[in-house]
């Protein structure tokens, strides 16, 4: 029995040892939730709204940056729907023909226009920004 | 905190409202090539609601020859072309014709002549910074230089030389091309993409960063080597193996 309990314990702490290693080897991202929530936003504009301009991005990601860094827990679970939100915002015009849905709102349909504007607000709304819309103009603050 | 403004009006067709009147493009006096009728140079400020890259592109206003240029009327001048001879004659043939593929790439995602029209407007302005004094042509056929100015970038100030670092930005942000700065080199960015850099006369080349990325990769394992990281369980598991080797009288208890 002794012998079977020492054998367990030598073998535990080989697998206790080995685990954060091999974890770390594991195609998740850096392990920093803050970093790569960030680092999906980007790659969310980048891919579904490439119109949006630096200055945009940047102050977005410095907001949801700051939330994430101060208060994880609630902004943690919005980021899900926040992404699918700029998704389907970017994809607003994708039956139409137009990937760049900002540069080229004016070849939207109406349909399209707002479900484009409609689906960026969700999303930055997601994230505990205020959004107003008017002639064109997206103002978040 | 931010604004994200939705083109509601379609460039170019706004562009195109004003060729008409202005069928004769060669006998246009170029408002590129004087103060008094570039706006964006002059003390217009953004108002509020749009970006600055926005507005610079906006108020350029490209005159007749540029708009027949940007979309592709002939016979139309390289005013790209002839804006780096004249204005940074520094600037080589290689690096022209890739920020003209980058103006074509532009137009064809369908962006409009006052995107090209702000790129060439900064090429100038620039100039203007460097010290260089040019009478352009008026059907752009040709320019006279009326003072050299510096060529070389390092040589400038540093006040000249941010001032003119803030010029490239505006310039390639008109033609939806992000411009980075560093250590000497211009980087230029397309939806996340190097798409060229330019290393200013004087500065040291560059490592590229793809070779950089490359050599990294494979030093650590890539994909036909070993991860580094896969030796410290195996290290473990031998150690290990080798700890109830020798204790393995204590551990089993076998008796000789």
């Amino acid at each position: 029995m002794k012998k079977t309990c020492l054998l367990m314990l030598v073998l535990a702490v080989l697998f206790g040892t080995a685990i954060p290693a091999l974890a770390a080897e594991m195609p998740s991202g850096t392990g920093d939730d803050v970093a790569d929530l960030t680092a999906s936003l980007d790659t969310y504009f980048s891919d579904y709204l490439p119109g949006l301009k630096t200055e945009s991005r940047n102050a977005i990601k410095k907001s949801v940056k700051t939330g994430l860094q101060n208060n994880k827990d609630k902004y943690f679970m919005p980021m899900m729907s926040t992404l699918a939100n700029i998704r389907k915002a970017g994809q607003a015009g994708e039956g139409e023909g137009v990937k760049d849905v900002i540069n080229q709102y004016y070849k939207l349909s109406d349909k399209a226009k707002t479900n484009a504007v409609n689906y960026l607000s969700s999303a930055l709304k997601g994230v505990f920004l205020t959004v107003n819309f008017s002639n064109g103009v997206m103002t978040v603050s | 905190m931010t604004e994200i403004v939705f083109v509601t009006k379609d460039p170019t067709a706004s562009q195109s409202t004003t060729k008409a009147p202005a069928q004769t493009p060669a006998t246009t006096a170029p408002p590129a090539t004087t103060k008094k009728d570039t706006p964006a140079q002059s003390t217009t400020k953004a108002p509020a609601g749009t970006t600055a890259a926005a507005t610079s592109a906006d108020v350029s206003a490209p005159n007749q020859g540029m708009i027949d240029a940007a979309n592709g009327d002939a016979p139309a001048p390289d005013v790209t072309t002839l804006y780096f001879n004249a204005y940074l004659p520094g600037v080589s043939k290689e690096y022209i014709d890739k920020t003209k593929a980058l103006i074509k790439t532009y137009s064809e995602n369908g962006g409009g002549p006052a995107g090209s029209g702000a790129l060439w407007r900064c090429i100038r302005e620039i100039g203007t910074l460097m010290g260089r004094e040019v009478d352009m042509a008026a059907d752009y056929s040709g320019f006279t230089v009326t003072q050299e100015g510096e060529t070389e970038f390092l040589k400038l100030p540093a006040g000249v030389q941010e001032q003119v670092i803030e010029k490239v930005k505006e310039g390639m942000s008109g033609i939806a091309v992000t411009a980075t700065f560093a250590d000497g080199t211009f980087s230029f960015t397309k939806l996340g993409e190097v798409q060229f850099s330019y290393t200013v006369k004087g500065a040291e080349e560059p490592v590229p960063a793809a070779a950089t990325t490359a050599a990294a990769t494979e030093e650590e394992g890539g994909e036909s080597g070993f991860h580094p990281l896969y030796l410290i369980p195996a290290a473990i598991v031998v150690i290990g193996a080798m700890l109830l080797v020798i204790f393995k009288d204590k551990i089993f208890k076998i008796k000789k």
